[in-house]
């Protein structure tokens, strides 16, 4: 089967610092893509170099078999979601505009088309009470949920997920995880860059370690997670269960 | 990618803006130039070096109508600014008073205070001036019955005070400052104002009266009320603006009301206030210009009123007015602001 | 829906302040020709129904209705200033109102150009502009129009005065309401670019569907004090030989009979500027509140 997203040899440097050296992997149609790896170690730039947020210096990256720096930013971002960490929410728009706003002025459609469409993906991460509100009013599992919609209303091929849980704490978290596998079950692509190691055992077609801007290991979860024979990884691992786990 | 690190130039949209940028001016430049050619004098620099021939009411520094224009804009200068920082001084007097007083309500006189704040505020300048010109110091006692005690001289033209011999006690006082400044380094520029001061001072000292004439009192009274209203709140909001935090850290310290306002609050007040009141300082030096309004003999009275009735260089004048003020502002920001400072 | 309360104080001040009025003007003929001047009441009054209809477009919002109204205010103005209208304080609040718009419109130019702009020759432009009109104090900026700007345009446009007025103070407050936009626009988050981008749109559309109406809302209150400082210079269209209301109370006062009566005067003329100042200002007050209600409650 035909990749949907490859990534080949791509390197990225920001103001002059390298962040990304030689990253090749691939994603497929309808799989789930888990990105771990240390803070600092290029997980999110890679997620934002997919949307052209970041402009890489070297390297191909194909997006349906075509070299994504020859489709045009907006074609390219109205067919790849992203969902930040700190939700990017418009704060003087209320929940249903800023689902609605990209709707309206990025896809041309009628304003009622509009809000019907946002109407029904909020109410698909159970936000359809809160249409009315505005993000500071709400918490922050909510607004991640309204983040998630609005990345989903555009119906995109591709969804990224900057860290969605980690500005949360595990009660908030838990409800965004909710709305994450049933996107997940209904077959959405998705590249999502995460510490939780439990949800990664769960959901994960593919799992991808990075580490200094480097593609340490990559395959799938038994591959990387479990069997793996790279001590960093191991290390890694056991200090993030020993971090969420205590010292039992 | 994040608009402000865009590094690439567009050629193209640099070159049609300039264009149209060009094309602009070009257009009012021609526009002018036939429109101006009906009554054109020729625009010559002379004019600054031959004697100015018109009499300058209020002047700190010696001045006779045989002198140079140039002095005469010299003169005119040194009126503005020595009206700019005496407003200055009484208004960050007056300011700091009021701000403090309407800033907390365990004052009995905030609403005194916040009220004389919202009518200067919300009242212009202009009618203030003509208020104080026109209204109060017009009850001033008319030439015939004439003030005077032997120490104070009031008229409806002019408040004469005695000073005696003070001028020149100060003036020899400041001499010796201003040259003991001289030796000392990077005092270059204290030394100079105190020069210039004793200079003036010195001036004052051959008549034993020191004169205040009305339209001075109008405009040091109407801006030293106008701006401390300002000040004021500027004053209140930065006071009000330290967080709570603070006040009971200082208190936990155990320090009184008066350090803690002292030692604690004032000093963080101050630096989120500097920048502003700054500006306010340089908005004084632009308000002056409103003594045009009633004869003062300040900067932009002689330059653009004066001189150009008397010498119809109207081009040179105005041009010249606008780099004087621009020049002083732009100096003034450099001299006070420091960009990025932490509050 | 709005959270905006009419304030006591607000209402008593004014009270009071018009009970003052009252009682120190020599008598009812002077004070309405402080306010309407030589004209008549029906003029103002239908100007003042214009703005209630534009209000409400405002509320309800309807941006093409109220660009309409704004064009049909323009249209009304313009036939209007061959009757000798406005005068008195009428030209004051008038010439505030007309400037707004326009002033909005420069503002926010500037403040994009000079501070977000890339393109640097439009920036070093915008530089020069803001810095030589603030470094220059409102008379003087007047009296470089009226002795070289007046001939800086063709002679056959015969522009009426106070179209003239209205392009120096649009320029003068927009400079000043540019440099409240900048604020505005520093202390917005990267993080409203990368939504925006994300979500496919172009820096054109989210400077003006994301940010235009982010800024303008948070400024709101800083923008009413240019505004409020803005009614108050046009005191200064004496200059202009417009009769305003200082202007008027100036020629009321040249008539050697009304010479003690020169402090109530202006005192009346201070009261009426603060009253439409206050009024300016609670207007912000309701305008802030209305529109700010994400500000509302911080989780």
């Amino acid at each position: 089967m035909k990749p949907l997203l490859t990534i080949d040899q791509l390197s990225l440097s920001l103001s002059g610092k390298e962040i990304l050296k030689d990253v090749s992997c691939q994603f497929q149609t309808g799989s789930c893509s888990v990105l771990i790896g240390p803070s600092g170690s290029g997980k999110s730039s890679l997620l934002k170099t997919l949307n052209l947020l970041n402009e890489y210096d070297a390297g191909l990256v194909c997006f349906n078999g075509k070299d994504i720096k020859k489709i045009s930013k907006i074609e390219l971002r109205k067919k790849i979601g992203m969902v930040f960490q700190q939700y990017n929410l418009f704060d003087h728009l209320s929940v249903l505009d800023n689902c609605a706003l990209a709707l309206k002025r990025v896809l041309n459609l009628k304003k009622r088309d509009a809000y019907e469409i946002a109407q029904a993906y909020l109410t698909k991460v159970k936000m359809n009470d809160f249409v009315n509100a505005f993000p500071r009013q709400l918490s922050g599992g909510q607004q991640q949920r309204v983040a998630i919609a609005r990345a989903m209303c555009l119906q995109p091929e591709v969804l990224l997920l900057d860290e969605p849980t980690a500005a949360l704490d595990p009660e908030m978290s838990f409800e965004v995880l909710e709305t994450i596998k049933s996107l997940a079950e209904e077959g959405v692509t998705m590249i999502y860059v995460t510490h939780e190691i439990n949800l990664a055992r769960h959901l994960a077609d593919q799992v991808i370690f990075i580490e200094e801007g480097r593609v340490v290991a990559q395959g799938d979860v038994k591959e990387v997670l479990d069997t793996t024979k790279n001590n960093r990884i191991k290390k890694f691992i056991e200090q993030i269960e020993h971090r969420l786990y205590g010292s039992e | 990618m994040h608009i402000y690190q865009r590094q690439k130039i567009h050629w193209f949209y640099e070159l049609l803006s300039l264009a149209f940028i060009v094309l602009i001016i070009s257009w009012l430049y021609f526009n002018w130039k036939i429109n101006a050619l009906g009554y054109q004098v020729s625009n010559t620099w002379t004019f600054l070096s031959s004697s100015a021939n018109f009499f300058i009411s209020d002047h700190w520094l010696p001045f006779s109508p045989k002198d140079p224009t140039w002095y005469a804009i010299l003169i005119a200068s040194v009126n503005t600014f020595i009206l700019g920082m005496s407003v200055m001084m009484s208004a960050t007097v007056f300011g700091f008073l009021f701000g403090i007083l309407s800033a907390y309500p365990k004052y009995k006189l905030q609403w005194f205070a916040s009220s004389y704040v919202d009518v200067f505020r919300n009242t212009p300048l202009v009618g203030q001036l003509f208020f104080w010109y026109f209204g109060v110091f017009y009850l001033m006692p008319q030439t015939e019955h004439i003030y005077y005690d032997g120490f104070v001289k009031v008229s409806i033209q002019s408040l004469s005070i005695y000073t005696g011999n003070l001028f020149f006690i100060l003036s020899f006082f400041y001499l010796i400052v201003g040259i003991y400044f001289l030796f000392l380094k990077r005092a270059f520029g204290m030394s100079l104002s105190f020069l210039l001061m004793s200079f003036i001072y010195f001036n004052f000292s051959h008549s034993h009266y020191f004169t205040m004439s009305v339209e001075w009192l109008a405009l040091y009274t109407t801006l030293t009320f106008y701006t401390a209203s300002y000040i004021a709140e500027i004053v209140k909001a930065s006071l009000l603006s330290v967080p709570n935090a603070i006040d009971d850290a200082a208190i936990a310290l155990g320090l009184n009301d008066k350090d803690k306002f002292k030692l604690v609050i004032y000093p963080i007040a101050l630096k989120s206030m500097r920048p502003m009141l700054i500006n306010q300082y340089i908005t004084i030096m632009k308000n002056t210009s409103i003594g045009m309004l009633i004869g003062y003999p300040e900067l932009m009275n002689v330059l653009t009123g004066t001189i150009i009735n008397s010498t119809g260089q109207t081009l040179i004048c105005v041009s010249l007015m606008m780099c004087i003020y621009l020049s002083v502002c732009l100096f003034c920001q450099f001299l006070f602001m420091r960009k990025h400072e932490p509050i | 829906m709005s959270q905006y309360k009419l304030n006591s104080t607000f209402i008593i001040k004014v009270v009071v302040a018009v009970t003052v009025l009252f009682i120190i003007a020599p008598d009812f003929e002077v004070l309405r020709r402080f306010v309407f001047g030589f004209g008549q009441f029906i003029t103002p009054s239908i100007f003042v129904l214009f703005f209630a209809i534009l209000q409400y477009t405002l509320l309800k919002n309807n941006k093409f209705m109220a660009l309409l109204v704004w064009v049909l205010i323009f249209a009304f103005i313009l036939l209007n200033i061959k009757d000798g209208w406005p005068t008195g304080l009428m030209v004051n609040v008038v010439l505030t109102l007309m400037c707004l718009p326009m002033t909005f419109i420069l503002a926010l130019l500037f403040a994009v150009l000079r501070f977000q702009s890339t393109l640097l020759v439009l920036k070093i432009f915008a530089t020069v502009i803001i810095e030589s009109v603030r470094g220059v104090p409102l008379i003087g900026l007047m009296i470089f129009i009226l002795s070289v700007g007046a001939d800086m345009v063709p002679a056959y446009w015969m522009m009426p005065k106070i179209i003239t007025l209205w392009m120096i103070y649009s320029l003068f407050a927009g400079v000043y309401l540019a440099e409240v936009f900048r604020g505005g626009f520093q202390s917005i988050p990267k993080a409203y670019f990368d939504g925006a981008y994300a979500l496919g749109m172009s820096p054109l559309k989210t400077y003006v569907y994301v940010l235009v109406p982010k800024v303008v809302i948070d400024t709101i209150p800083a923008a009413f004090n240019v505004y409020i400082g803005l009614f108050k210079e046009t005191s200064l269209v004496l200059l202009f030989g417009y009769f305003d209301l200082m202007n008027i109370a100036l020629n009321y006062l040249d008539f050697p009979e009304h010479y003690d009566e020169s402090i109530k005067i202006y005192m009346m003329v201070l009261i009426l500027f603060w009253i439409v100042a206050t009024i300016m200002h609670e207007y912000g007050h309701y305008l802030f509140k209305t529109f700010s209600k994400y500000e509302a409650k911080k989780t």
